[in-house]
Parts: C-alpha cells; sequence; structure tokens
C-alpha cells in the first residue's frame, strides 16, 4: 500500500502534465473545429477545398506522426533549436490541430442534418444570420452531436499518452520510467488506472450535460 | 389600399417553370384561399412571395413598397435594409410548424420581437400572453413544443407569426401535417382571425373551409390561376372546365 501511494506521488507530476495536454487541446480545438467546419462549408472553392485536404491529412495520418511533424519541423526547416520548452507547444499544437479537424467533421455532420425549417422559420421571422447560427441552429446541434464529442473526449483522455513520443513528459513516460527504475509493472497498472478513472469522470460529466439538455427533443 | 400586390409572377427550377404569369392584389382585410391540386405550384407561390425563394420574373410589392421588380426581362430586387422593412409585412405559418424545439412556448413566440428587434420585454410579453390566450393556449406558455400536440404546435406557430404584427399572414396547408381530429381547432382559431379582420392567404385542401372563411378563392393548375372569384362563383358556378373537374374530384 505505502509503495502503491509512493508511485502515486510520483506519478502526480505526470498526471498534471497529461490533464494540462487534455485541457488545453479542448480549449483549443473546440472553437478551431468549428472555423474548420465553417471553412469544409464555405462558398468558397478555394477554402473548401483547404479545409478537405487538411482535414483528411489529420484523420489520414497517426497523430504521432503529426507530433514529430510538429515538433521537428521548425528544425528541419528553419533550423530552429529544438528545446525541451518547446515538446509542451508542440505537443498542444499537434493535439489541437488534429482534433479540431475530428470536431470539425461532426460540427459539420450537425450542422447539415439540421432541418431547413429552422432556417426558414428563423428567416421569415427576420432574425439575421448570427443570430439564426447561435441562438437556433448551435443549440440543437450540440444536443445532436454531443453523444459524437464524448467519443472524442474520451479517445483523447488516452491518445494523450503519445506525447512520450517526443519525449515530453506526461503520465505514461513518467509510468514507465518509474516501472524500470523500480523493476515493478504496478506504475504502470496506477498509470491504466489513472486512465480509467479520468474517463470515468468525463463519461459522468457528459451524461450530466446530456441530461441537462434532454428536455426537449428534436424530430 | 393594396396590402400585396403580385404581378406576373413566374418561377422556374433549373429551367422548368413551375409557376407563370401569376397576378393578384390583396387589400386590407382580404382572406384569399388558394386551392388547386399536387404540384400546381401554390407552395412556391408562397415562397416566393415570401422570399424563402428568389422569383425568375414579375414584381411584388407590400403596402406599395416593391420588394422585387422585373423591367424589361431584368429581375431587381430591393436593398437589404428596405428588405429587412418589407419583411415586416408579412408572416408565414408552415405545414410542419417550424416552431424551435429548444425553447419554450413563450420564448419562441419573444425570441424575434425581443432578442432580434429589442422590443420591450414586459410589453412583448403581455401581448405574447394575450395571443396565446386567443389560440386557447395561455396555461401551455412554458411547455416545449414536444410536449404539446400537433395542432397546439401550430396555434403557437400562429401566435409566434403574429406576434411580429404582420399586415398579412401566409398559411401553406396549415392543417395538412395534423391527424384529421386536430385540424378543426386550428381551422377555428385562423377563423378567429378573420373576424378580427386580419389579412391572409391560406393554400389549404379543405374545401369547406375555404369557402366559409374565405371572400375569395385562387384556383391553380400547372403553375397558372385557372380560375379566380367568389366562394360563390367558383364553387356554385365554376368557369373552366379544369376547376369544374378538379372540383367536381374533391367534392365529391
Ligand atoms: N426546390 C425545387 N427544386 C425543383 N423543383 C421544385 C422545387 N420546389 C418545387 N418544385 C417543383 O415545383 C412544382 C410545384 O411544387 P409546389 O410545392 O409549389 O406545389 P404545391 O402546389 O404546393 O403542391 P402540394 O399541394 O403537394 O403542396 C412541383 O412539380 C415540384 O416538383
Ligand atoms: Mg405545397
Amino acid at each position: 500500500m505505502e509503495t502503491f501511494f509512493a508511485i502515486t506521488v510520483q506519478l502526480s507530476k505526470g498526471m498534471s502534465t497529461s490533464l494540462q495536454i487534455f485541457a488545453l487541446t479542448l480549449l483549443f480545438s473546440i472553437p478551431l473545429g468549428l472555423f474548420v467546419a465553417f471553412g469544409r462549408m464555405s462558398k468558397h472553392g478555394l477554402l473548401r477545398g483547404i479545409t478537405k485536404v487538411y482535414i483528411s491529412i489529420m484523420r489520414g495520418t497517426p497523430l504521432m506522426l503529426q507530433l514529430y511533424a510538429v515538433y521537428f519541423g521548425p528544425f528541419i526547416l528553419f533550423g530552429l533549436p529544438l528545446t525541451i520548452q518547446y515538446r509542451a507547444t508542440a505537443t498542444i499544437i499537434a493535439f489541437s490541430i488534429n482534433y479540431a479537424a475530428y470536431f470539425a467533421e461532426i460540427y459539420r455532420g450537425g450542422i447539415e442534418s439540421m432541418p431547413s425549417g429552422q432556417y426558414e422559420a428563423a428567416e421569415v421571422l427576420g432574425l439575421g444570420k448570427v443570430h439564426t447560427f447561435v441562438r437556433i441552429i448551435l443549440p440543437q446541434v450540440i444536443k445532436r452531436i454531443l453523444p459524437s464529442i464524448t467519443n472524442e473526449i474520451i479517445t483523447l483522455v488516452k491518445d494523450t499518452s503519445l506525447a512520450y513520443a517526443i519525449a515530453y513528459t506526461e503520465m505514461f513516460t513518467l509510468a514507465k520510467q518509474i516501472s524500470s527504475a523500480r523493476g515493478s509493472l504496478v506504475p504502470v497498472f496506477v498509470a491504466g488506472l489513472f486512465y480509467y478513472i479520468f474517463n470515468f469522470v468525463v463519461a459522468f460529466i457528459m451524461e450530466r450535460v446530456e441530461k441537462r439538455l434532454s428536455y426537449y427533443e428534436i424530430k | 389600399m393594396k396590402l400585396v400586390e403580385i404581378k406576373n409572377l413566374s418561377k422556374s427550377f433549373d429551367g422548368v417553370e413551375v409557376i407563370r404569369d401569376i397576378s393578384f392584389d390583396v387589400e386590407q382585410g382580404d382572406v384569399v384561399a388558394i386551392i388547386g391540386s399536387s404540384g400546381s405550384g401554390k407552395t412556391t407561390l408562397l415562397r416566393c412571395a415570401t422570399m424563402l425563394e428568389r422569383v425568375s420574373g414579375g414584381s411584388i410589392y407590400y403596402h406599395g413598397d416593391c420588394m422585387v421588380e422585373t423591367i424589361n426581362g431584368k429581375i431587381q430586387y430591393a436593398s437589404r435594409d428596405n428588405l429587412k422593412k418589407i419583411r415586416r409585412h408579412y408572416g408565414l405559418v408552415f405545414q410542419n410548424f417550424n416552431l424551435f424545439p429548444h425553447m419554450s412556448v413563450l420564448n419562441n413566440i419573444l425570441e424575434a420581437p425581443v432578442k432580434a428587434f429589442r422590443q420591450p420585454k414586459e410589453e412583448t410579453r403581455e401581448m405574447a400572453m394575450k395571443l396565446l390566450a386567443q389560440m386557447g393556449l395561455e396555461d401551455r406558455a412554458d411547455a416545449y413544443p414536444c410536449q404539446l400536440s400537433g395542432g397546439q404546435q401550430q396555434r403557437v406557430a400562429i401566435a409566434r407569426a403574429l406576434a411580429m404584427q404582420p399586415d398579412v399572414l401566409y398559411f401553406d396547408e396549415p392543417t395538412s401535417a395534423l391527424d384529421p381530429e386536430l385540424t378543426g381547432e386550428v381551422l377555428k382559431s385562423i377563423k378567429d382571425l378573420k373576424q378580427q379582420g386580419r389579412t391572409m392567404i391560406i393554400v389549404t385542401h379543405e374545401m369547406e373551409f375555404a369557402r366559409n372563411v374565405a371572400d375569395r378563392i385562387i384556383y391553380m393548375a400547372n403553375g397558372v390561376i385557372e380560375e379566380m372569384g367568389t366562394p360563390e362563383q367558383i364553387f356554385n358556378n365554376p368557369q373552366s372546365e379544369k376547376t369544374k373537374s378538379f372540383l367536381g374530384r374533391t367534392l365529391y
């Protein structure tokens, strides 16, 4: 039991790093995804094309590879130094642009599934485009896409461990280090427990949000 | 005073003309019923008149203000600002209500006047409650659309349109999506509006209702006005063969 606590204390720094990657990625990718979705649905062919390619690359290549690209890219292209601080930044950038692509497709699906009658009712009542989107469309889209968003968020919790690829010491990297130092698998097990509890909390919160929005039905 | 003036209106989709050469006027207090078989262009006409669809030709005026004009084949819509003003002259009630499902009945009604047009909240709320009372729904103000029957939802939609204080109210088959036992309550609400002198243009398949409520009937066939007249003229003494056979099919 004592070792268990000792390990948890040792791991705690990694936990906070993982939490940080998680929180910052959501903070940036959720709004960024909305802009990408707008680009993807834009009237301008070029913008639509660019976002389409962007989304297909983000979804079609491993996140780990994207991490490498963001981390080593500036060094290879411009000869900028590889600093330890940049590992954190690179991780957040890579995760954010990757998740923004996934969120964008979810948003797009939600927005395109809205019946045209909602737009038309708003238009005849004289509501402007922005008003219609923010007050009429978006709240309903959020309700529709919440289950898919929950899936992405749960995947993100587990994906944070990929930061080890560029030696950014989050939870899992640390667990492996401690594991080999102690010659025991307990730290890795504790790490697994941490991800599980984390996702348990995420699922619980998302369920609450879904309940909150269940006061009405969408046909 | 001509509230609505429609001249030589036409609309094509991908080169296929769906309505053509539609002309009629509506005076203050008029109730006009538009009848005709499926696909004759009734919805398209209302959608052009409410700017949900751009016309392919013709002119539309509200209160003498030009919404769209076609001169020498050139279609010219009014400026954005003018269109904004003109839009306030009319309201539209849809076949499938199109209420905002995430808002309570009261907020459905208040959204446009209070949130978009910045009318004073308390006064508008009182007016909304009066409209709901008129529709027999004052006790459902806090309900959500999914908790209401179709007939109740449609009456909320009518109240929502009226809250913008339009001069003329369009209805596109307001009872077609309803179970037969619920159509009566909606038709009755529309009759009450006529008693108050509301100007209305109603697309309907309910012939009995059209006959009782309308001052004028427009019969559309294949995208044109085949015949137009008082209910007496159209129902008792139709001139066109098409009208006769349409009425023969629907009435008996
Ligand atoms: N957006 C569109 N694109 C192409 N064709 C259309 C479109 N909207 C309507 N049409 C066609 O125009 C014709 C008239 O349709 P409209 O919906 O106006 O008829 P309607 O008289 O309202 O019929 P109903 O009684 O069934 O509602 C139909 O042949 C229809 O297929
Ligand atoms: Mg129709």
